[in-house]
């Protein structure tokens, strides 16, 4: 990927001309200040990451040094709730297939419209720009078992309240929520996305006798399919490390609610104690475990990811 | 035949007018299910104590005491301040140094700029939980920064990669000409980045300062890892939450705070639309 100034021509040894140094010199002086950024926000901590795993750590007295002590002991029977947490997140991550599901369908429905799509495109992006926290408190509200507003209609109908965050229905309610504000930023990339489908393609399609149904399976589908796999591989990595909105409306209970960024958060100094050593090694697995299932998209994307070329 | 034909050609045309509703149907069914919380939330901020708890959507008696309440006996106001202070020097400062290095990319030559611009997408792939508690660790022990804003704002200002590549992109569309020009004039690099492409630039840096700042807005675990108890260093995330949690909720107060929470968000996004809504279309938001 050679797409800006390369170097592959050597400057002859005996003198740059003036203006090539000083576009060097000013070259550095741009990215200087976003390398160092990195280097110390990012790589020292990444590289610490892997020293603090192997260590036991309170943040008080000095990091004593244990091996891979941390990671046999998340491995072994002691630690009861970090992998049923981790299986948590991934059943939670079906909201991320079924909002890209229901955002296709809607981005699809708004770009054949003339009218009113920008009042659609709007409301559906308004409640991805409101913070977590708030968004959480809100629907913590709707579904509460006495006072929310969903058993508040349920009442209304003469039906029997339903504590919509005990364990049979937490996971089905939050999913539910994260789908429908999780829409926004999946629409506006689909509608963008089915703009650039050239129009004769629809125009043949339709020429050939193909219904609207045809024409959204074997034209618009394919088309899109890069961002869907945008939207799968991202909407995965947030979802697995999913934190603000669990912590805000079920705080880890009922546990199949139980995320892992709670658990490790806990360790922190928090509820569970400080272990920073070993919360630090379940952060480097929870990594790796992202880390998979990025790679494993990527492969299978081979199969059903079409680029244009 | 020609009857039939005309028959046929009315049946096709009920079909799309009925498909057409159908549409609108799902779009206006999708957009009431994402109202209908605000509006509750909205309802909820103007009823008393005393309604709070009952069944009726709009309140019986409206009032406003809940704002003042909130603004009053909260930390709130403080909050407010506080999240302004926090993340506008960081947002326009990171902003500017993205926009810097992808200028270097795109328009200078120096040894070492492709394994560089490598190595920066490649941080891309790491993902932030690794970071977190090394970096939790370094602020809390070696540089004394935790219950200070500093391990908020001090790593934003440095500028993003995926905003970087952002301008990058823009960058590789605007023609050469006046910087070409420039250069003949005798004027530095420093002084055509900010007279001559920073001003080009304008709508992707409106559009990346509005992500931003809605980004850092929004923020929760950050500031929740960083700022301590201390009411007053709270950003409005936190400050919301610490009414969540309290022992006796007010719930009439923190529904009304969740409103007040949510202002400087929806206004910038009524405001700026166009420019949010381009740019997400490129990038992505969170």
């Amino acid at each position: 990927m050679n797409t800006f100034g390369n170097n592959a021509v050597k400057p002859p040894k005996k003198k740059m001309s003036r203006q090539r140094r000083s576009d060097m010199i000013w070259g550095y002086i741009c990215v200087a200040p976003l390398t160092i950024g990195l280097l110390l926000f990012l790589a020292a901590p990444l590289c610490f990451a892997l020293y603090l795993s192997l260590t036991q750590y309170d943040l008080f007295n000095e990091p004593v040094f244990v091996g891979f002590d941390n990671f046999i002991r998340a491995f072994s029977a002691n630690e009861t709730q970090f992998w049923p947490s981790v299986g948590n997140a991934f059943v939670m991550s079906i909201g991320v297939l079924l909002s890209m599901a229901c955002s296709l369908v809607l981005a699809n429905l708004i770009s054949g419209k003339r009218k009113g799509s920008n009042v659609f495109r709007m409301i559906y992006f308004l409640p991805t720009i409101c913070s977590s926290v708030a968004v959480g408190i809100m629907w913590k509200r709707i579904y509460d078992y006495q006072y929310g507003f969903i058993n508040n209609i349920v009442a209304l109908f003469g039906g029997d309240k339903v504590n919509w965050l005990d364990a049979a229905h937490a996971v089905p309610s939050i999913i539910f929520l994260n789908v429908l504000f999780g829409m926004g930023t999946n629409i506006l990339l689909y509608i963008a996305t089915i703009k650039n489908v050239p129009a004769s393609y629809y125009e043949a399609a339709e020429l050939d006798g193909a219904g609207s149904l045809q024409k959204f399976f074997y034209i618009t589908l394919p088309s899109v399919s890069p961002v869907s796999f945008y939207i799968l591989t991202t909407g995965l990595i947030g979802s697995l490390q999913g934190f603000a909105i669990y912590q805000v409306m079920t705080n880890g209970s009922p546990s199949n609610t139980m995320m892992p960024m709670l658990i490790i958060y806990n360790y922190m100094g928090g509820n569970y104690g400080a272990f920073y050593g070993y919360a630090s090694s379940l952060a480097i697995l929870l990594g790796v475990i992202i880390a998979i299932v990025t790679a494993l998209n990527f492969g299978i994307s081979k199969k059903w990811v079409y680029y244009e070329s | 035949m020609k009857l039939l034909n005309v028959s046929k050609m009315r049946v096709k045309r009920a079909g799309e007018i009925g498909g057409k509703a159908l549409s609108y149907f799902v779009l206006i069914a999708v957009a009431f299910l994402m109202l209908v919380p605000f509006a509750y939330l909205l309802a909820c901020s103007f009823k008393t104590a005393q309604e709070i708890n009952l069944s009726s959507f709009f309140p019986k008696q409206w009032t406003g005491r809940n704002y003042v309440a909130v603004f009053e006996e909260t930390v709130m106001l403080r909050s407010f301040l506080n999240t302004f202070l926090y993340i506008i020097p960081p947002v326009l400062c990171g902003v500017f140094m993205s926009a810097l290095c992808a200028y270097g990319f795109a328009r200078l030559r120096f040894p070492g700029s492709q394994v560089l611009f490598s190595c920066m997408m490649a941080t891309l792939v790491i993902p932030n939980i690794i970071i977190m508690i090394p970096s939790y660790v370094m602020f809390a022990n070696f540089y004394k920064w935790v219950g200070t804003p500093l391990p908020v704002m001090l790593p934003a200002m440095f500028g993003s990669t995926v905003m970087m590549f952002f301008f990058l992109n823009f960058l590789r569309t605007l023609p050469r000409d006046y910087e070409e020009a420039a250069i003949l004039d005798g004027m530095g690099r420093g002084g055509i980045f900010v007279t001559i492409i920073f001003p080009l630039m304008k709508p992707a840096i409106i559009t990346q300062i509005l992500l931003c700042f809605i980004n850092q807005y929004n923020d929760y675990l950050t500031p929740l890892l960083y700022l301590g108890n201390d009411e007053q260093l709270f950003t409005v995330q936190l400050a919301i939450n610490q009414m969540n949690s309290a022992y006796a909720v007010e719930t009439e107060k923190l529904l009304t705070a969740c409103v007040v929470a949510m202002v400087p968000t929806c206004v910038l996004f009524l405001l700026c639309q166009k420019y949010l809504t381009d740019g997400i279309s490129v990038t992505g938001l969170k």
